[in-house]
């Protein structure tokens, strides 16, 4: 019953679009987007060149990113403090405890992964391909494009999954954004806190947020796939 | 003029060498087989000379210009070459893309591409697919369809590997046809890669056999002196002891005949008789069998794995080879 009541009251928060509940979607949907976006810049490249590309420390990379996989968000966030704590590095910026901070950490959290499943999908990718764009006349860059073309469900389902482990992230969020009101909650540390207060309605009604957004970018990417494989 | 000049090639992979050619040319306009068992030398020789790889020793001549192996110039030269792979892949697009792919990265503009691509689909009677998703079509389909994005961008050379050995009859009879129409037109130099011993001879005039990654002289196969006889109204020509074929179309004396190993039919006999004798090998080649029967005089037969697997044929075995006239040339000696 009591399950029942806080998921009644976190559904009449989420269809009274209550103002708190919204504006704490919007951060985490902003500082989730930009350091996917980040992470996606380096990551895709770089990972395509490590896939495609013969080099002796090739494996060695490999194993170094697949590594990188399960670095915990605590270390991830303490590394990134001590550089931007007054007495760190980049401490003059002035970033730690804003969304900067967070985007900052969790492009270090996904990039190893946008970059490992791109090298896994560039690697899948049939070498008739790469030898029948190169006879057709194609220059190394359009050979990567149609390398890329052909892998890009793949690179999009890598994309799906760091934009899903940043939005359902605690610990950077936590320590480099401090979960200030307004400012850098996001859903995952307002949960946190809320279960912490003991109340559950509104944790709930942003846990329903979160698998709905889970559930749309899925949605959206299933249909991408349908639509081009028409 | 010599499309084609190969020096002193010599390809080596993991220190044994695939590839010893002193010296190929292939000519501008010509139709050439490339013959040979598994592991001749054929594909490298196709991957030379579409310039994907290049040779560890050895001069290569393009147009009478020497082949750069470097990125740059090879792009260049790659764009005089088509090349429609045993197995070729569809880009995942339209059909009309993917034959207008080679186009595209020309720059040619869209209304002419589009023409091109119309005639290029209209070549290989697939028009009604161009906006069909090209990665669904079936096997022959494929093969059509690679072949039209090849012809698309006009090469000097067209290269098919092996395009037939995996596609239903229906398939291999129109990309025969469409080989043909090519060969007649005389503007594209085709290279074709083959086990098919009939579909070589119909499609191209000249021969390119390679055996252990050297040229070699094609084996005469089937080429018997005999005499050839009148028989209940038939002129026959006698190659030995119980073995004997029609000859039609020559008269009484001597002479050369030439049987077509692909139109021969064996198949298990029961006792001894004209043109009965013991199967002595059976050699898989790619997607073909060959076989040797001791007619007297070894006959030389080849067919489908199908068919091969159908007939029940094994070493030892007595079998009936069936000759068709057709299946003879022959030639008088005066």
């Amino acid at each position: 019953m009591f399950f029942l009541d806080s998921l009644w009251a976190a559904l009449k928060l989420l269809f009274e679009f209550d103002a708190e509940l919204l504006h704490i979607v919007g951060v985490s949907l902003n500082v989730s987007f930009w350091s996917t976006a980040a992470a996606c810049i380096l990551g895709v490249p770089a990972g395509f060149l490590i896939g495609v590309g013969r080099f002796r420390a090739k494996q060695a990379t490999i194993t170094f990113f697949n590594t990188m996989l399960a670095l915990p968000t605590v270390v991830i966030g303490l590394l990134v403090y001590s550089l931007l704590s007054r007495r760190g590095v980049f401490g003059s910026l002035g970033w730690l405890y804003t969304q900067k901070a967070m985007i900052f950490g969790q492009i270090i959290l996904i990039t190893p992964i946008v970059i490992a499943f791109t090298i896994a999908a560039v690697g899948r990718i049939d070498d008739r391909y790469r030898r029948t764009a190169l006879t057709l006349g194609a220059s190394p860059w359009q050979v990567a494009l149609v390398v890329l073309r052909e892998a890009r469900f793949s690179i999009m389902a890598a994309i799906v999954a760091a934009f899903g482990r940043v939005i359902s992230e605690i610990g950077i969020s936590m320590m480099l954004g401090g979960n200030a009101k307004g400012f850098t909650r996001t859903m995952t540390t307002a949960m946190a806190l809320e279960y912490d207060k003991g109340e559950f309605v509104l944790a709930l009604g942003l846990g329903i947020v979160l698998l709905a957004i889970s559930l749309a970018v899925n949605v959206l990417l299933g249909y991408a796939q349908g639509r081009t494989q028409r | 003029m010599s499309l084609f000049e190969l020096r002193d090639v010599r390809v080596v992979y993991d220190g044994r060498v695939v590839l010893d050619l002193p010296r190929l040319n292939i000519e501008e306009g010509e139709a050439y087989s490339l013959q040979g068992p598994n592991g001749a030398g054929k594909s490298t020789l196709l991957g030379l000379i579409s310039f994907l790889n290049a040779p560890h020793q050895g001069q290569v001549r393009f147009e009478g210009g020497p082949v750069v192996w470097k990125e740059a110039s090879l792009r260049v030269l790659r764009r005089n070459v088509g090349l429609v792979e045993q197995h070729p892949v569809m880009f995942s697009r339209s059909v009309r893309e993917n034959v207008g792919y080679g186009l595209a990265i020309r720059g040619v503009d869209k209304a002419r591409r589009e023409r091109l691509v119309d005639e290029a689909l209209d070549l290989v009677g697939l028009a009604h697919l161009a906006d069909s998703y090209a990665p669904r079509l079936s096997g022959g389909e494929t093969q059509r369809v690679a072949i039209a994005r090849s012809l698309a961008s006009r090469p000097k050379v067209l290269l098919l590997d092996e395009p037939t050995a995996s596609v239903d009859t229906q398939n291999r009879v129109i990309i025969e046809q469409i080989v043909a129409d090519l060969r007649d037109r005389g503007d594209t130099t085709i290279v074709l890669c083959t086990h098919n011993r009939s579909q070589a001879a119909a499609l191209c005039p000249k021969v390119i056999y390679l055996e252990d990654g050297r040229l070699a002289a094609r084996p005469l196969s089937n080429s018997y002196a005999g005499q050839f006889v009148d028989d209940n109204g038939q002129t026959w020509c006698r190659i030995a002891t119980g073995f004997r074929v029609p000859v039609p179309q020559c008269g009484p004396g001597r002479g050369r005949v030439v049987i077509e190993p692909g139109a021969v039919r064996l198949s298990v006999a029961s006792a001894p008789g004209l043109n009965r004798g013991i199967l002595t090998r059976v050699r898989l080649e790619g997607d073909m069998v060959s076989l040797s029967i001791d007619l007297g005089r070894p006959l030389h037969v080849q067919m489908g794995l199908k068919e091969f697997w159908g007939a029940g044929l094994e070493i030892g075995a007595l079998v009936q080879a069936e000759i068709p006239a057709a299946a003879v040339e022959c030639h008088m000696v005066s």
